[in-house]
Formats: structure tokens, sequence, C-alpha cells
């Protein structure tokens, strides 16, 4: 057991050392940084109406709304491909499998890696958001950011929630790329199916949605983020659309390792 | 325990598709602290052979052992004793020779004082630090070996190794390869090359259509080539020629005057010349055919 924990760090190790001299680091600093700057955009230099009793909820809404429906899905797509691309270009699959490591380090040492990242992403917009809500106030002190206090815990929580619902996603472009050496196939099918997913929720058909895994943090930004209700059934705290995300999330793990395992490295 | 046989394979069968098996039959033995050389022309069964191995690829039949151990149900252990290198090394392009070497060390729990001490062997100490995507194929063949190297392992198994090389390169790595062996490793190599092998192997495998068609030392396969001879005779009528040895040796009709005869034993040749001055057949030249070992390796591996 403890072996296995050890090979597993070690794996971690390596993969996040791989990162070196690539953007992705950047990117997921940059992702949550960027939406936050741009929701501070807005509340500096654009009349929202009436102040709300406390402006930290409307701040962190719209940008909540706006990670969870433009950037959670690209990101991801962007992201799994990104990391079994270097395995790919650099032939490298044949060389870890020879590695006296079991053959599953390898691969949830990478998943490990995506949600590490996605979870820096959301880490970074929360503090982004925080930060650039207090300097609002010297820009446009009509909202009064700094006579107020933000309720971190609640925005974490409303967070963790879209957070879930692109799990199933996550896994299911983790297993295509490394499935297909041609990063293009997944992105390709990642994006449409994001595109199609905006279709739908913008056309408001949320029972359509539902059916939808590339919709799901979209939902989550509508029913979490201030809008109208989507009609997502609750269950022990968690959207409809979560519990089929974490079971997307488990399905397509395990087949994908799965076949991953039994593959041939030809 | 000693062991003395490092590689064991036996009756290893695979095949890409159903229908049709790459590998044959296959059996292998490479002892200790040999450097054994795995031949056969290209699409042979070598690479197949290396991945099966390794591991990489599932055989459909037969065993493959290593360090007399079962690879199927101790790979971890058994891989942990042997580096390797397939074909072109896995290097990350973006990353430095050193940085390369780096996610090894982390992989293998290795400390990285291991890192200069394989840069020093390969001679690479000086462009570690350059982008990997900037090396020279000899360089990336050489870090490839370094990252073999790392774990400082008892067999080494190497895939065409001098693949791409110029002739300093290969010679680079043939020294490398000799002071390893020199080290007590055991280093099991394959190249298409006959030429390659035969400078630095003690233990040759030749491999056909996926089956093993020879097996031994270099001395060995002198022997074969010694007893593997191709005569060239002129003479007036090459056909009372083919009549009069009776279709004991493989005859091919050049033309009118010039003809092939295949004798599988060196012994034969005076035989043969007493049966053609007996019939009264006029021989105007009896030239052998320079059959060195590369013909010899092309004979066998086309054949």
């Amino acid at each position: 057991m403890n072996i296995g924990i050890s090979h597993f760090t070690r794996s971690i190790a390596a993969e996040t050392f791989k990162l070196k001299r690539t953007p992705l680091l950047w990117i997921a600093l940059i992702g949550g940084g960027f939406v936050a700057g741009f929701v501070f955009l807005i509340f500096s230099f654009e009349d929202l109406g009436e102040p709300q009793s406390n402006p930290w909820k409307l701040y962190f809404q719209i940008g909540f709304s706006m990670i969870s429906l433009l950037l959670a899905i690209p990101y991801i797509i962007l992201v799994t491909s990104s990391i079994t691309y270097f395995e790919h270009n650099s032939n490298a699959w044949k060389y870890l499998y020879t590695l006296p490591l079991q053959k599953s380090n390898f691969y949830f040492s990478k998943l490990f890696l995506v949600l590490a990242l996605l979870a820096l992403t959301y880490t970074v917009f929360l503090l982004s958001l925080l930060f650039t809500g207090y300097i609002v106030d010297f820009l446009n002190p009509v909202y009064k950011f700094q006579d107020n206090s933000p309720s971190v815990g609640e925005f974490a929580n409303t967070l963790l929630h879209s957070y879930i619902s692109v799990l199933g996603i996550t896994a299911l472009h983790y297993w295509m790329s490394i499935r297909w050496k041609n990063f293009i196939t997944p992105i390709g099918i990642g994006l449409l199916g994001f595109i199609i997913a905006v279709f739908i929720l913008l056309s408001k058909k949320y029972d359509m949605a539902i059916y939808f895994p590339y919709a799901y943090p979209g939902l989550i930004g509508f029913e979490m983020g201030g809008g109208e209700s989507t009609g997502m059934i609750y269950f022990a705290g968690l959207t409809s659309a979560e519990w089929l995300s974490l079971a997307g999330f488990v399905v397509f793990t395990i087949l994908g390792f799965w076949e991953e395992k039994r593959s041939d490295v030809k | 325990m000693i062991i003395d046989t490092i590689i064991s394979i036996e009756s290893l069968n695979f095949g890409y598709h159903k229908n049709r098996r790459t590998l044959n039959q296959l059996n292998l033995t490479v002892p200790k602290a040999s450097i054994y050389g795995f031949l056969g022309a290209n699409g042979a069964g070598k690479s197949t052979t290396i991945r099966s191995i390794l591991g990489l690829l599932k055989p459909q039949s037969g065993t493959i052992k290593l360090f007399g151990k079962d690879i199927k149900s101790n790979r971890l252990e058994l891989l942990g004793k042997v580096g390797s290198l397939i074909e072109s090394p896995s290097l990350y392009k973006h990353l430095s020779g050193y940085d390369n070497l780096k996610i090894a060390c982390k992989y293998l729990n290795i400390p990285t004082s291991r890192i200069s001490e394989v840069l020093e062997l390969v001679n690479m100490t000086e462009n570690a630090h350059k982008i990997s995507k900037k090396y020279s194929t000899g360089m990336k063949q050489r870090l490839g070996l370094a990252m073999a190297l790392l774990p400082d392992p008892e067999l080494l198994i190497l895939d065409e190794p001098t693949n791409g090389l110029d002739p300093t390169g290969i010679r680079e790595i043939r020294n490398i390869l000799q002071n390893l062996n020199q080290q007590g490793k055991t280093i099991f190599l394959s190249s298409h090359l006959l030429s390659e092998i035969e400078k630095i192997a003690t233990q040759v495998g030749i491999i056909k259509s996926g089956t093993m068609i020879f097996q031994g030392t270099i001395k060995a396969l002198e022997e074969l080539r010694m007893n593997n001879l191709k005569v060239n005779i002129i003479t007036t009528n090459t056909a009372q020629a083919v009549e009069a040895l009776n279709g004991k040796h493989k005859t091919t009709i050049i033309d009118a005057h010039n003809l092939e005869i295949s004798i599988d034993d060196k012994e034969s040749l005076p035989y043969i010349i007493e049966t053609f001055v007996n019939k009264g057949i006029k021989l105007y030249e009896i030239s052998p055919q320079k059959n060195d070992l590369e013909k010899l390796f092309i004979n066998l591996t086309e054949n």
C-alpha cells in the first residue's frame, strides 16, 4: 500500500515537472484571473443599476456564470489534450510502460494533474474575484464593496458544484485524448459539444440539457449564478447534473483505464 | 542461485492481426554478460520481440523469462533490472536533456546526482542543458541511452540504437556499449546491419519472418559462412556441368559458359573439380565468391 502511494506521488511529481516550459500552468492562472478581471471591468465602468445590499453576491454570480458557462468546458478540452499530447508527441508511452511502475500510476497521476489544474483555475478565480472586488470601489465607489463582506465559504461551495459538474466530461476527454494520438479529434468533438451545449442553454431547453454532459457546468451556472431555475432535482445537496457528472466520471475513468491497461504499445 | 541465462524465450507467438503471425515459435537465449546481437531484415519481428520482452505486447503463447523469472507474473520486479531504448528515444522535446533525465529520476526515485554520472558515460555533459528539440540524432540516441542507464540496470535492451547515426556516432555508441559490457552488463541489441553487430556482439541471433534461423556465437556464424560457399566456374558447356553434378549441389546457369554452384561444405570443392575433370568438362576458371558475413546474412534472411 505504502509502495503504491509512493509510486503515485512520484508519478505526480514527474507529471508536474513536465509542465515546465509549457503554457499550461500560466493558462490555469490566467484563465481564472481573466474571468475575474472581466467582471471587474464590468463593475468598474458599466452601470448595472441600483446596487444590492451586498454587491459581492452579484459580483460573484456574474463571474461564476461566466466561468461555468464559457470557460470550464473549453479549458478542460485544452488541458486534457495538452497533457496527453506531451506523451504522444514524445512517443513516451513505450518508455513509461517499461518503467517498474504499475500502468495505473501513469493514468491516474495525469488525471490527477488535470483535476488539480482545474481546481487551481477555480481557486485563482475566487482569489482574483475577492482582490478585484475591493479595487472596484476606487474606480466606481457606488457599490461599496469595502463596506460589505464577501461570503467566501458560500462562494467556494458554489464553485465546488461547478467543479463537480465538469468531472464527467473531464474523464471522457482524458480517455479520448489518451486513446487518439491525433489531438484534433478530441478537441473537435469537445468544441462541437461545447457549441451545442451553449445553443441548448441559451435556448433555455433545460430538460434537454440534462441529457447532454457538455451542458452541465452551464446548467449549474444558470441554476446557481442568480439566473432562473433550471428545474434540476436536488439530492443530498447536489443537483441531478452533478450526480450524472460524477457517475460519468466513474464510468469513463474505469473504462479508460481498463482499455489503457489491456492495450498493446505498438 | 546463479543465473547464466538473462533472457530466455520459448515458443513465442504473436500477431498484430488474427491470421498473421509476426512471431512464430520464436526461441531465444541470451547468456549472462554477453553482447547479444539480434539481427533481422526490416519487418522480421525484431521490435515485436523486444516489445514482448519488455511487456509492451502481450504474446498469444510461449514464455518469456528474464533472470530466470516469468515476465508476466514478475513484471515490475524484472523491469527494475532492465534499462531499455526502443527505436528513437522518448524525449520531451520542450525540456532539456537534463530535465528529461530528472523526470526519469522522479519516476524511479533515483537521486539526481546520478544524472551527471550517466551524462558523463554517454559524453553528453556539455549539452545537457540544451533543449532536446535541438539535439542531433546522435545526441538524442546518447541521451536515450543515458535514460536507459539511469537505474544502473543489469540488462540493457536496445532496439536499433545506431539507427540514423553517422559513422562517428555509431563508433561512439559501440565504444560505450563495449565499456558497459566490460563492467558486467548484459546487452541485447537489435540491428538490421550485420556489419554493426559483428563488430561488437559475442552472441548472434538471426530472425526471419518471426522465427529464429540462427543462434550462436560469432565464431559459429563464421563457420556457417565458411560452409556456405558459392563458386563460379567458366566452362565450355554449363548444361553438361550441371548434369555431371547429378543434382548433388544447387546450381544456377548464369549464361552458356558461366555457372554458379552452391556448396554446403567447403570440402566438397575438390570433389566437384575431380568430377568435372573425369567427365572431360573443360574448366577455364574456378572462382569462389567472396562470401562475407553480410552476404551470408542476406542469404539467410532472404532465401
